[in-house]
């Protein structure tokens, strides 16, 4: 190619590329009825968040907090009490494997800690909502135990999904949310009480994330990746950490 | 296909609002608006025309799910497509090996009224393999850009909320995809 305009030439190919035959969707929508059914669920998840609300609402100390509720994209914060919460248990977030196996797994760039030594583990969990990955690392002097696990800070990375909600979490009454900032971009900062993550894995289905520790937490979202990082860290350590994160 | 925003309908905030409130005909006219660059935003995830299809219903059924959550006075267009996009990845399998693009068989560009040589069809037919190979060698942060602008027509502001990402880092990751891409078309010009 000449000396090219590369900005037309890329305009001129998007018509050569051989594309799929259009579909017309909208036929499809009308015969098949999805849409009206999708509205049926919809309904259900409202009454179902309503009786969640009257539950929190009959505990005292939850109505003040239930009028809050913060959104990250893929997680869901409520307040309120947990129906109950599971006691600690042994981390096990998914599949170990290499570094080159989750890095193959995902469709982002899985970012790491500059201020940290690489992680000791590396999980995967696969659920029908996405891949996540957890990256571990041990106990040490750095990094105060958390919960019993033998896990000195855990970082997840999944991409979030503006459809669903790839969380739930119910935050007891004991736990703090502040809202902070990682890099310049809002963040959220809970501490306190324990917690409990609740995957979603369907419109209404939900089970618990055996990844729980019982740390403090900060999410956030960039480029659509959202992270949490737990550990007994403080927020201005968690925040050195999480602004360190790079490829 | 023409993909361009022309044909939508002027009212579409007026749909919206009625799809909104569970109108599934007003719903169907915005998807008769944006189905075509749908599909094909499936299908640069999936690079597979079957599967294409089905993570692009799957996704239109959601989107419309996800109504209640738009923002108003927003951009549907790549709302939607985030939406499509997110589904086609959530769909594909992380380690599989994507497809290539291909090039119609009938795709050779007409210059002017003149029919071109046979030679110039070759040479350009080649410059147009390369051209759409050297996108494809891009790091996916930066084909995806490429990808969006130039092949789906999106404006930079609509790959940005598409993508998720900052309409800076759309603009700083287009020029520096546009100028390896120049790069690479020297390289081979030289050879």
């Amino acid at each position: 190619m000449n000396e090219p305009n590369v900005e037309a030439a890329l305009r001129d190919l998007a018509e050569g590329i051989d594309w799929p035959s259009p579909v017309d969707f909208t036929l499809r929508l009308q015969d098949e009825g999805p849409l009206r059914k999708a509205s049926r669920p919809r309904l259900a998840w409202a009454v179902a968040v309503l009786a969640l609300v009257l539950v929190v609402l009959s505990v005292p100390s939850a109505r003040q907090a239930v009028a809050n509720l913060l959104d990250v994209a893929g997680i869901r914060i409520e307040f309120g009490n947990p129906p109950s919460l599971p006691p600690p248990r042994e981390l096990a977030p998914g599949q170990l494997v290499d570094q080159a196996a989750a890095d193959a797994a995902v469709d982002f760039p899985i970012l790491k800690p500059d201020v940290l030594e690489p992680p000791g583990s590396v999980y995967l969990l696969r659920a029908d909502v996405g891949t996540q990955v957890f990256l571990a690392w041990a106990a040490s002097d750095q990094l105060p135990e958390v919960g019993g696990s033998g896990i000195g800070l855990l970082l997840a990375e999944f991409r979030a999904d503006l459809d669903e909600e790839f969380f739930t979490k119910i935050v007891s009454g004991g736990t703090t949310v502040d809202r902070v900032m990682v890099d310049g971009v809002p963040a959220f900062w809970l501490s306190g009480a324990p917690h409990v993550f609740m995957f979603q894995t369907g419109p209404r289905e939900h089970t618990e994330d055996g990844t729980r520790l019982t740390g403090n937490v900060l999410i956030w979202e960039a480029d659509g990746i959202t992270y949490r990082l737990e550990s007994n860290l403080s927020l201005d350590e968690s925040l050195r950490i999480a602004g360190s994160l790079a490829p | 296909m023409n993909l361009s925003v022309e044909g939508r309908p002027l009212d579409e905030s007026r749909l919206l609002e009625q799809a909104r409130n569970g109108d599934v005909s007003a719903y169907t006219e915005l998807v008769r608006a944006h189905q075509g660059v749908a599909l094909r935003v499936a299908y640069l995830v999936l690079r597979d025309a079957a599967e294409a299809e089905d993570a692009t219903q799957v996704a239109l059924v959601k989107a419309f799910r996800a109504l209640d959550r738009f923002r108003s006075g927003a951009e549907f267009r790549p709302w939607l497509l985030r939406i499509v996009r997110n589904e086609a990845l959530n769909s594909r399998r992380g380690a599989d090996r994507r497809a290539g693009l291909a090039l119609r068989a009938a795709s050779d560009p007409v210059l002017g009224d003149a029919a071109p040589s046979p030679e110039t069809v070759v040479v350009q037919r080649d410059e147009r393999r390369q051209l759409l190979e050297a996108v494809e060698g891009l790091p996916e942060r930066l084909r995806d850009v490429i990808e969006f602008r130039y092949f789906l027509g999106l404006s930079e502001a609509e790959t940005a909320q598409a993508l998720g990402v900052a309409a800076g880092t759309v603009k700083s990751r287009s020029a520096r995809a546009i100028e390896r891409l120049r790069l690479s078309a020297r390289i081979l010009s030289d050879e």
